[in-house]
């Protein structure tokens, strides 16, 4: 059995973009509790009405106080992978079915460009971009530094277009030794030789293609909407004018939540 | 001006569980204001604070009660004060006091995110890592907003998993005053921005990544000479033993990080702090950590009692 707390009343903030992904708004599921707990004074009216659903868990109910979060998908278009050459589209899979939270250029191109990549363009509902892994290497992105060619230059020795493995050499200035080791080893690199402040170092393109994924989802993905369900404004006054409780039978909870993600 | 105090209790309180808080209370604050929330002993599960407006004088508070602190509980993990999974922080300005977190697996304890160039504080706080948790404390906000992280105590990171790091700062200027960190492959690590630590103890694999650290202690080499190699062990603590860990400085007053810290009471707020996690005002030669010993000894006295420690602990 679970009880879920429902916000009855708008939150509200000036700036639109936090006000959207921020804000719980009426009719937003805020959290799941067990059948039978005992709420604060504050989580009843005006702020907040409970449903109780004796048919349901909280574990099955725990899916509806999700946000409604970006989800990057990629998909390789084109590849020369003699010359470590990638054309790539990102798209947002959690866009909903009229369009909302489609990818836009304004949301990636910064990180994008970043890290390297070329020929950015936008075609609803994806990005297309050249993913050169000679570029790439040698970003601002990959080195988590701005300005990276003001303190490395770089020399690839080898890239075996095979096994997918290149080898570089990177001249480094004014960054501490400690730093370029961590950012080789958390990049995915092996180190091979360190003379002075020179380092050289192999890495494997598919490892590449995967920290950009990884830093592009944690840098640029973002909660798009604070909640993914919601119940109507309607459903909330009806508990509302029954004094802020109400007991449903799953279908009925199951009627009553809508998903933006189908709207 | 007005601070706006509402309680987070199992029963009894305004609210059941932070996230409620969260959800009632977001609003534009005005500078002068403050939105609080004081919890009470629970465990709680995650929030995440977005939506809000603050500003410098003008801020969130999340803090442990402080009836619930006793001699007892304070300084070490306790199941009878408030525990939180995780804490995403978005919004600027937002002060973390007397908290602690038990982080699930795979998860990080506090993250923060946020477009603004205002700071975060997180004082007094500790951080249980479960053995597969990621991070007790990532910031990767503007490259010009502030972490501020004083007198807190981490603990229970997997040492050999590359993965699993204390504090990581991504972007933006971390300062980590009078903390302990026992575990994690990183203690405290330079992954973008910067961080000035003093007077902290970290035992892990790699202690200081890159930071610029002034008597700091650590495990390895990369502390301040003369504080460095320094076990996380009972010549040190009072207990290190797994499930029972107290991190207050060994209670012979003979710990290798006793009086060996720099008072940092004249550096710029909110680092101008004088009291340890207990509370306990920092009197005598500060001690490196988030504990300052009961009894301040002369540092000579300190250097010859622990040259006979092994003879004295006998």
């Amino acid at each position: 059995m679970a009880e879920i707390l429902f916000k009855a009343i708008d939150a509200t903030n000036p700036d639109p973009d936090k006000d959207r992904r921020g804000c719980y708004k009426k009719g937003y599921p805020v959290v799941v509790m067990q059948g039978g707990h005992t709420w604060g004074t504050e989580e009843a009216l005006p702020k907040f009405i409970i449903v109780k659903c004796p048919e349901v868990t909280v574990e099955q109910c725990k899916q509806y106080i999700e946000s409604w979060n970006d989800n990057f998908s990629y998909t390789v278009v084109s590849q020369d992978a003699a010359k470590g050459i990638y054309t790539v589209r990102v798209q947002n899979d959690t866009a909903n079915v009229s369009g909302l939270n489609r990818i836009t250029l304004a949301k990636v191109e910064a990180f994008l460009t970043k890290w390297g990549c070329t020929g950015i363009s936008f075609t609803s509902p994806y990005v297309q971009f050249t993913f050169k892994l000679w570029d790439v290497v040698r970003s601002d992105g990959f080195w988590g530094k701005e300005n990276i060619d003001d303190f490395a230059s770089f020399v690839l020795n080898s890239y075996d277009s095979t096994t997918g493995i290149g080898t570089i050499t990177a001249t480094v200035s004014n960054i501490p030794e400690k730093e370029v080791l961590f950012t080789i080893k958390e990049r995915g690199g092996t180190l091979i030789s360190h003379s002075g402040n020179e380092y050289q170092f192999s890495i494997e393109r598919s490892a590449i293609f995967e920290l950009f994924k990884a830093d592009v989802k944690q840098r640029a993905e973002n909660v798009f909407c604070r909640r993914k369900f919601y119940v109507s404004e309607a459903d909330i006054n009806t508990v509302v004018s029954a004094g802020g409780t109400v007991t449903l039978t799953k279908t009925q909870l199951l009627n009553k939540l809508k998903n933006k993600l189908t709207e | 001006m007005a601070d706006t105090l509402k309680t987070v209790k199992p029963s009894g309180g305004n609210y059941t569980s932070l996230a409620a808080w969260e959800a009632g209370q977001q609003c534009v604050i005005s500078a002068g204001d403050t939105q609080t929330a004081e919890c009470y002993s629970m465990a709680d599960d995650t929030v995440s604070i977005n939506g809000w407006t603050t500003v410098a004088t003008g801020y969130i508070i999340i803090k442990g009660a402080d009836s619930d602190r006793t001699s007892s509980n304070t300084g070490k993990w306790s199941t009878s004060r408030y525990r939180i999974r995780d804490i995403l922080v978005m919004e600027e300005y937002c002060r973390l006091v007397n908290l602690q977190w038990e982080i699930y697996e795979d998860g990080t304890g506090c993250e923060t995110y946020y477009s603004g160039t205002g700071a975060t504080y997180i004082s007094g706080c500790i951080f249980k890592g479960n053995g597969s948790s990621q991070k007790a404390i990532m910031h990767g906000s503007n490259a010009n907003a502030k972490m501020y992280i004083w007198n807190c105590i981490i603990f229970g990171l997997n040492a050999s998993d590359s993965g699993r790091r204390g504090f990581e700062i991504q972007s933006g200027t971390g300062y980590v005053y009078s903390t302990t960190v026992v575990g994690g492959y990183y203690g405290l690590l330079v992954n973008g921005g910067s961080i000035t630590a003093k007077n902290c103890y970290v035992s892990a694999t790699s202690c200081y990544d890159s930071c610029t650290i002034t008597t700091c202690a650590s495990s390895d080499n990369t502390g301040t000479p003369g504080l460095r190699a320094i076990a996380a062990d009972t010549d040190t603590f009072v207990n290190v033993s797994a499930g029972s860990e107290d991190y207050h400085l060994a209670a012979d007053g003979l710990s290798p990080l006793q009086g060996v810290g720099t008072d940092t009471s004249g550096d710029t707020a909110p680092l101008n702090f004088t009291d340890d996690i207990d509370g306990k005002t920092r009197t005598g030669t500060w001690d490196c950590g988030a504990d300052q010993h009961a009894a301040a000894v002369a540092k000579q006295d300190i250097g010859f009692l622990r040259k006979y420690k092994h003879y004295l602990r006998r």
